[in-house]
């Protein structure tokens, strides 16, 4: 009898209810059968529990809820809990607590996840008046072809007021998935979304838009990790 | 609960960046659902509501208990305390202006705040109408009672919606009366075939599409919080599973005895909404919560405050 296995969504704050409806249809459209769930305790952080996204919201928002009941432990021994590991996804405030390095945290610091090896500027574009929408590129076929409606090689991307990955640790294994082209200040073109092993994450907000592409490729890579005799 | 809104990107057909589309303004919105949104008078203040876990500060000058208390005219806070606020944390940081003033409103543009409440717990500005906020760029949170109120204000361009409540009080009880208004007054609208929406949203004094768009999703077309009154745990669950996507809270925290516990646990409350237990604990020893005042022995209700032609 088949385990069905659960995606979950860190539903703390933020943007969690899109990313629900995003996967819904993705999973529906595939046909796959996993069940998602709004994670809010350490108790659904189990073996069931193949890939996890972490919204946009606030990063310091984030930061408390970490320091609840040792969840913040709690994840990481959940993310190398299982070979391969669970699949997790950082979209915005959730890049900055994956990433290795963190620029601008609040006085006092924040807790991380950490694992990416980028560095990433908090509210790297500035304040909402500087939020924008902006075409991306899609650097890979895997992310163009990985749902049937969309076959655009671009991404609309929506940032708000959207941390921005500095700098890239070569060497370790970080692909670029999609970068944004002529921003003031940054490297054109820039990475503004990328995969390290079983670690994703970017810094604009898919779950706003309706390309379900970086959703599809999100539930297609936990499928792999979740397929018996892998390794 | 649906998506907001999954939508249509806005960027023109080169590509380039656009800033100010309603795609970007709410898009803050959504990002502080689930949240808490703490009105703070000075940058101490600030920082301890975001140690506390507050998604977004509002602001002020003084709290609404207090304007209620010091009478006459209040009016948009100086722009020192504002920039003070702004560098104290680097949470987005929201603030208020009189109903109409666009003045006022593009002042707090040009400083860059993060969102602009015009808000009826100032003195209104205009008594006929409210800012055309489609004008701006900085997107605008506004108050509203019932579903023709909320729609009014979308139509002029809000990006996010919260119940006026009766501010400065502690007292939830109109902030669940118009919650449940909204949610009733949708319902009535999903219970209509379109022929008879014409009639509805003239009766409600909207424009037909708005409403329409309100039934088809179940929800308002913007992300609506609750505000007015809330002052403990209980007070945010019991909005959250009315279905607001988060809350606003201002005499309620800094007019406590222990702000800094009431805050923290606030905040948390609204992740954990739906955890009666969770809850229980959080409700726990927070000390006096803020005394309030009985609504119907108000001298002024502030949520009848709407402008409009006579």
């Amino acid at each position: 009898m088949l385990n069905i296995m659960n995606i979950g969504v860190l539903a703390c704050q933020g943007a969690f209810a899109e990313h629900l409806v995003a996967l819904k249809h993705v999973v529906q459209d595939l046909e796959l059968s996993f069940h998602l769930v709004e994670v809010r305790d350490s108790s659904q952080l189990d073996s069931d529990l193949r890939g996890l996204i972490i919204p946009g919201g606030e990063s310091t928002t984030l930061n408390i809820f970490f320091g609840q009941e040792a969840f913040l432990s709690k994840l990481k021994q959940w993310m190398c809990s299982t070979n391969p590991p669970p699949v997790v996804w950082g979209t915005c405030a959730g890049l900055i607590v994956l990433s290795d390095q963190v620029e601008h945290e609040k006085t006092g610091g924040q807790l991380e996840i950490g694992g990416l090896a980028v560095t990433t500027s908090r509210n790297f574009f500035g304040r909402q008046n500087k939020s924008f929408e902006q075409k991306l590129d899609l650097l890979t076929e895997d992310l163009v072809e990985c749902y049937p409606y969309d076959k655009s090689p671009n991404f609309p991307g929506i940032f708000i007021r959207a941390p921005g990955i500095q700098a890239i640790k070569p060497s370790q294994n970080v692909r670029v998935l999609a970068e944004l082209r002529g921003y003031p200040g940054l490297p054109n073109p820039s990475a503004v979304a990328v995969e390290q092993g079983s670690l994703m994450a970017c810094s604009f907000h898919p779950e706003l838009s309706k390309d379900l592409r970086f959703h599809a490729y999100f539930v297609r890579k936990v499928l792999k990790s979740s397929l018996p005799g892998k390794l | 609960m649906g998506p907001v809104s999954g939508t249509e990107m806005s960027t023109d057909k080169d590509g380039h960046r656009i800033e100010g589309s309603f795609v970007v303004k709410s898009g803050l919105a959504q990002m502080s659902k689930g949240g808490l949104i703490m009105d703070v008078v000075n940058a101490e203040q600030a920082k301890i509501a975001e140690e506390a876990g507050a998604c977004a500060v509002m602001a002020l000058e003084r709290v609404p208990a207090d304007i209620r208390r010091d009478g006459g005219v209040s009016r948009m806070s100086d722009p020192k305390l504002i920039k003070e606020i702004m560098a104290a944390v680097t949470i987005p940081v929201f603030a208020k202006v009189r109903i109409g003033h666009f003045a006022e409103a593009q002042i707090l543009e040009a400083l860059g705040v993060d969102m602009i409440d015009e808000s009826e717990v100032l003195t209104p500005a205009d008594d006929e109408h409210h800012v055309d906020k489609r004008a701006f760029k900085v997107p605008f949170v506004c108050g509203a009672r019932n579903l023709g109120e909320a729609l009014r204000r979308i139509a002029e361009g809000a990006a996010m919606i919260r119940t006026k409540g009766e501010a400065g009080t502690g007292n939830v009880v109109n902030a669940v009366h118009h919650a449940r208004t909204i949610n009733r007054e949708i319902r009535l609208a999903q219970s209509m075939d379109d022929s008879e929406l014409f009639s509805y949203a003239k009766q409600i004094q909207v424009p037909v599409d708005l409403l329409r768009e309100a039934a088809k999703i179940g929800r308002l077309p913007v992300v609506n919080f609750a505000a007015g009154g809330l002052a403990t745990p209980a007070d945010v669950s019991l909005l959250m599973q009315l279905g607001v996507d988060g809350v606003f809270v201002g005499s309620g925290i800094f007019k406590s005895n222990c702000p800094k516990k009431r805050a923290h646990a606030m905040v948390q409350s609204v992740t954990h909404y739906k955890n009666k237990e969770k809850l229980a604990e959080l409700s726990e020893d927070l000390g006096e919560p803020m005394v309030g005042i009985n609504c119907d022995q108000l001298a002024e209700k502030w949520e009848g405050r709407e402008s409009e032609m006579k």
